[in-house]
């Protein structure tokens, strides 16, 4: 049987588990990326 | 994964590397765990086999001697791999175009310490990484491990000593002629381990220790400096030196900040009594006294530092926080109560000259995530850019990155992209121009 998170306020609300692998293509983005970004944040 | 034990700490999340990538305007943005071989080996078992954080002792047999990183708390690029990396363990190499793990790294075999800090440095005049590994050959030793690392990615230099006590290093500092070691006062100990203590214990009455080692020396040359008022360190913001002096910028609260590793009394201090300090630290390396000169170069409270990483390990003057107002509203009717890192409730661009920030804050129902730094040009006068940071939405559970221009940074984000999904709180990352993203070797 697939084990639980426990409830604790590590897992609570913002902090519950995330769990997911994503690909997002041209985030929605308010306002103007400067065009004189030219990298990746790695986080 | 949920723990076996029922229970965990922040610390020991398995690791999720994200990627924003920046081009022509736009942004684009990926995430993927790190396989480190705890992830491979529990996905397998459909189970945890992992126990408590930096523990082997309660963890499955069937994994027993094997690397237990999590790989979770800082990526950096380095010679064209993206090195993930947990201060338990050997650095896990990914690719930084697609995010794929290529497996745990020792730079060519050479790194024969257990351990590698998730804070190493990177001189930008030379492109050596700097770093070390502390419990080097295995849990609650005091061994450390000091490595240079050329632009190429080998080993050029390596030095072994041992702490004046068996205790947590979490961060240190470079600068163009010597390292500096911050021994905590958070103790660990085999015995506690095998009795499922946590893996650290606060020691309340002991002296704050700092190592200095001169970059290229040996084991022999350490120096130890003492503070005889205990302290918490936290991460470092930057450090140079000057003929004999060396200096050291960073945050030092008064008490124990993690509540997860109380004293051995059970003891963990009300959060409202927790006070911090900007210090520069000046260790004299002409003078006989073993106690550095301290200085609090600003009001501003923050941590997660970065700066201009181009005037990294030299003198600098612009740094970047996630600012920590104990003032600032938080609702907790629309949010709940506060999560991890709620208390980093803004951003902060930190005079280091003058001692003075300007602010941004995000509002009562956000909080922020470790701001990094990009230069507006390869050419551009120091700190003139852009500083980028995930921004928590308490309420909505929602993500947003945003990216505020140094030349109005009060004015707050020039750009706001909204994710469509929730990054829970993590803890370091870095901002890397395109022209130093080559394929890996």
């Amino acid at each position: 049987m697939t084990k639980r998170f426990p409830d604790d306020p590590i897992y609570h609300g913002f902090d519950a588990p995330g769990r997911v692998e994503a690909h997002v293509f041209d985030l929605d983005v308010e306002g103007r990326i400067p065009t004189d970004l030219d990298g990746t944040f790695f986080v | 994964m949920a723990a076996e034990l029922g229970r965990d700490i922040f610390f020991n999340g398995d690791g999720m590397v994200g990627a924003f990538r920046f081009k022509d305007g736009h942004v684009d943005f990926t995430s993927k765990y790190v396989l480190t071989d705890k992830f491979v080996a529990e996905r397998a078992a459909r189970r945890a086999l992992y126990g408590a954080y930096r523990n082997p002792f309660t963890d499955d047999p069937s994994v027993a001697g094997t690397i237990r990183s999590t790989a979770n708390t800082n990526v950096v690029v380095h010679h064209g791999l993206l090195l993930a990396l947990k201060e338990d363990g050997p650095p896990v190499a990914m690719r930084p175009d697609t995010l794929e793990t290529i497996g745990n790294y020792r730079f060519d075999g050479k790194m024969t310490s257990q351990t590698f800090t998730a804070h190493p440095k990177i001189d930008p005049t030379n492109g050596e990484l700097i770093g070390f590994g502390y419990a080097a050959k295995g849990v609650t030793t005091t061994d450390i491990a000091y490595y240079v690392i050329d632009r190429g990615g080998h080993v050029v230099h390596e030095a072994w000593f041992n702490a004046p006590r068996a205790a947590m290093i979490h961060d240190f500092a470079v600068t163009e002629n010597y390292v500096v070691f911050p021994v905590s006062s958070l103790t660990s100990d085999i015995e506690r381990l095998k009795q499922g203590e946590p893996a650290f214990a606060w020691q309340p009455n002991v002296d704050q220790i700092y190592g200095v080692l001169p970059r290229r020396g040996s084991g022999k040359d350490i120096r130890w400096f003492t503070v005889p008022t205990n302290g918490f360190q936290g991460h470092t913001i930057n450090a140079w030196d000057e003929g004999h002096k060396v200096y050291l910028d960073l945050p030092v609260v008064n008490d124990n900040v993690f509540w997860f590793f109380p004293e051995y009394s059970g003891h963990v201090p009300d959060p409202r009594s927790l006070r911090q300090a900007m210090t520069r630290w000046t260790f004299d390396l002409s003078s006989n006294s073993p106690v550095p000169q301290a200085e609090i170069f600003t009001q501003t409270m923050g941590e997660f530092p970065h700066v201009d990483e181009r005037y990294a390990t030299r003198p600098y003057r612009h740094a970047f926080l996630a600012l920590i107002d104990p003032f600032a509203p938080y609702d907790a009717d629309r949010c709940g109560p506060p999560s991890v890192n709620a208390f980093l409730n803004g951003l902060a661009h930190l005079d280091i000259a003058t001692g003075k920030s300007e602010r941004w804050l995000p509002g009562p129902t956000s909080s922020v995530q470790e701001p990094v730094f990009a230069p507006r040009s390869p050419n551009a006068p120091e700190g003139d850019g852009y500083v980028i940071a995930l921004v928590n939405r308490l309420d909505e559970r929602r993500s947003g990155l945003v990216i505020l221009d140094t030349q109005h940074f009060a004015d707050g984000p020039v750009a706001v992209a909204h994710l469509p999904l929730r990054l829970r709180n993590g803890l370091h990352g870095n901002s890397v121009p395109s022209s130093e993203l080559t394929a890996p070797n």
